[in-house]
């Protein structure tokens, strides 16, 4: 039938939406219904702590006495801790010697473990290490890489190499600690990815094959940018855990050897629990909180992560 | 151009054997349609033959070189897959080059030959696009000009009409037959719509079950089948098929008697005559059914379905079976009427309890 007819006339059009059906209203109602739950956590989880927490940056508050009410001074103060920078430019070390590692193995083994083998045994192996808490991971590890009595240190022996300080040294902690959540995630990255491929239709694969495309010419240019938006959740995903990596550094190194894995989380935790300074922990976690939804911003932006071209 | 030659070409999958010795040639420049029910193992063989499959037995040869062994990419062939296979995330352009950029085409030569085949099939003005952008009709268009620029020696075709509605379909069809009477190219084609097999073939491959039931020109298959089978599949609607007993035989010819149909015996002409009373079925084209005709039965009509030009009328003889007649005016009929129905023996097909034909 003609729209013409149909259409509402024109001076209505401009100031109002489409009028409901009550069918759609009714359809509407269900949908906030389903997502109600997720919403009231979401507000009692993360939006009033996160307001909370706004309202505690403005003030002075040792847990003892009354908060005293601050204004920016926290953030003036946070501006000129060189110590805040640092343990940014660490936690920054910390993302950029994770992620790209966590990201291309999990990718690699999820390329393999669909084009060899698609075995559920092999997935469940390959997402083991992160069905066990970071605690329990970094423990494990704790002992493993201990420069004298580690089976890391006796196997780097065998292969007639000199032992090395790991987690006790200065210039290798960090790494290690980066190492151990690589170890931790990658299976888990991997899953993802897994997935990610499973759309991906075989036969733009065959049509590949017929037009003469190798194996790395296919992952270079149908695997890779059909994945984008996959790959865009786990770079966002990734790097906002990263970001807030705490408790692997608090079993294993708690901020040390000599602040070297002082990342800034470890540090917030410090001025609040150590040093009882709520406000000023709290400042420094809004300012996290800004740097962290500006990088996503950023990522979605230039990786186009919510446009697939598949579907 | 190319021909194909398979020679006891056979796949097996584990224990499972589904293509059992395929022997087949292909001429060059020839329009080859595979068609079978499902199952029948007519799109695993063009998959041999495009290298997307192992052979597991016998000899795939094309333009006379050994190709079993040969990679996908350098058989010299180009396919058209039935969900068109387009690479969503490049535009039709990109698309279209694609192949050509592996085989080390220079970029002016891949834009001037991507340029011809989108001035042939009318794409033009689409080759900026990205295939989310286009209707079903043009990506098909695009999927067979990927095929086309890289001009190989044969085009396989994968179902590739099935996707689209049945106007589209037609409309594609007679695009397919002109393209292919435009650069000749040898072409192997699979579907299971017998419209596209009839009017697109030069010769027709009915497969069954992994095996070749007949190969042979669109009306070969249609005028002499070699089986019952052939008979049910080719032609729509399907060939009538009766049981009939063979009351006498002698001399050339046979006398039949018509199962649960009242209608008087008759004889026909068989140069190798059953034994009296087995059991044969005898098959009727719709359109050889008629008012008039020699042997004469006495139906009652259940439904006429008017096509305008014509009608298919179909009728039965109490519980016996419904026989449907193609009539060419049946304006005046009516549900429940009797229908003197009748046919010439000469023109009607008959076949042993086996299914195999009786000639």
């Amino acid at each position: 039938m003609s729209g013409q007819i149909d259409a509402p006339p024109r001076r209505r059009a401009g100031r109002m939406l489409p009028r409901m059906t009550a069918l759609r209203r009714r359809e509407a109602l269900t949908g906030y219904l389903f997502i109600l739950p997720a919403g009231i956590g979401l507000l009692a989880f993360f939006v009033l702590p996160t307001l909370r927490a706004a309202q505690i940056s403005l003030t002075h508050w040792n847990l003892m006495r009354p908060a005293k009410w601050a204004g920016f001074e926290n953030y003036a103060r946070l501006w000129a801790d060189a110590q805040f920078w640092d343990s940014m430019w660490i936690t920054l070390c910390y993302v950029l010697y994770n992620i790209p590692v966590q990201t291309a193995l999990g990718l690699l083994i999820a390329v393999l473990a669909d084009r060899l083998a698609k075995s559920v045994a092999l997935r469940a192996v390959i997402i083991a290490p992160y069905l066990i808490s970071n605690v329990v991971a970094g423990l494990v590890w704790l002992l493993m890489l201990d420069p004298l009595i580690g089976m890391t240190n006796s196997f780097l022996g065998l292969l007639g190499l000199a032992p090395q300080g790991f987690l006790s040294s200065p210039d290798q902690s960090l790494i290690s600690v980066a190492a151990i959540s690589i170890w931790r995630h990658a299976g888990f990255t991997a899953l993802l990815f897994y997935a990610g491929l499973q759309a991906i239709p075989k036969d733009l694969y065959e049509a590949a094959r017929l037009d003469g495309a190798s194996e790395a010419a296919m992952f270079r240019l149908i695997t890779l940018p059909l994945l984008r938006p996959v790959l865009v959740f786990v770079l966002v995903t990734s790097i906002v855990g990263s970001f807030q990596v705490f408790d692997v550094i608090a079993v294993t190194t708690q901020g040390g050897p000599a602040g070297s894995t002082r990342a800034v989380l470890w540090y917030i935790y410090e001025n609040a629990f150590q040093f009882s300074r709520m406000g000023y922990a709290s400042a420094m976690s809004m300012v996290l909180f800004a740097i962290l939804v500006l990088v996503t911003l950023a990522q979605m932006r230039l990786l186009r992560g919510d446009r697939s071209d598949l579907g | 151009m190319s021909g194909l030659e398979l020679t006891q070409l056979q796949k097996s999958y584990g224990a499972t054997q589904v293509i059992h010795g395929v022997d087949l040639t292909v001429e060059p420049g020839e329009f080859c349609v595979f068609v079978g029910p499902s199952g029948c193992g007519k799109s695993t063989l063009l998959r041999m033959i495009a290298g997307l499959e192992d052979i597991s037995g016998g000899t795939l040869s094309i333009g006379g070189a050994p190709m079993n062994e040969v990679d996908p990419s350098k058989r010299g062939v180009a396919m058209v897959f039935q969900s068109y296979a387009l690479y969503p995330h490049m535009t039709v352009r990109e698309n279209m080059g694609f192949g050509l950029r592996f085989e080390r085409v220079p970029k002016d030569q891949i834009k001037r030959r991507v340029d011809e085949a989108a001035e042939v099939l009318e794409l033009s003005h689409l080759l900026d696009r990205k295939p989310k952008a286009l209707s079903g009709g043009q990506r098909q268009r695009v999927a067979i000009g990927r095929a086309i620029v890289r001009k190989p020696e044969v085009f396989l075709f994968d179902e590739p009409l099935s996707n689209l509605d049945a106007e589209l379909r037609g409309t594609m069809r007679v695009e397919i037959a002109r393209l292919h009477k435009e650069i000749g190219a040898t072409i192997v084609y699979v579907t299971h719509d017998q419209v596209e097999a009839m009017t697109l073939a030069d010769k027709i491959v009915v497969l069954r079950a992994g095996q070749v039931e007949q190969a042979g020109t669109p009306l070969d298959l249609y005028d002499d089948p070699d089986n019952a089978f052939i008979a049910g599949f080719i032609g729509s609607p399907q060939m009538n098929m009766l049981g009939a007993t063979v009351e006498a035989a002698d001399g050339g010819r046979v006398r039949l008697r018509l199962d649960g149909i009242a209608a008087e015996p008759f004889e026909m002409p068989l140069a190798a005559p059953p034994a009296p009373g087995d059991r044969v079925t005898l098959g009727i084209r719709p359109e050889h059914l008629s008012t008039t005709g020699a042997v004469r039965m006495d139906l009652v009509l259940e439904i006429v379905e008017h096509l305008g030009s014509e009608s298919l009328v179909h009728a039965r003889s109490g519980t016996g079976p419904r026989l449907v007649m193609r009539l060419p005016d049946s304006r005046g009929l009516r549900t429940g009427l009797p229908v003197a129905a009748g046919f010439d023996p000469a023109r009607a097909f008959l076949f042993d309890a086996d299914g195999r034909r009786l000639r």
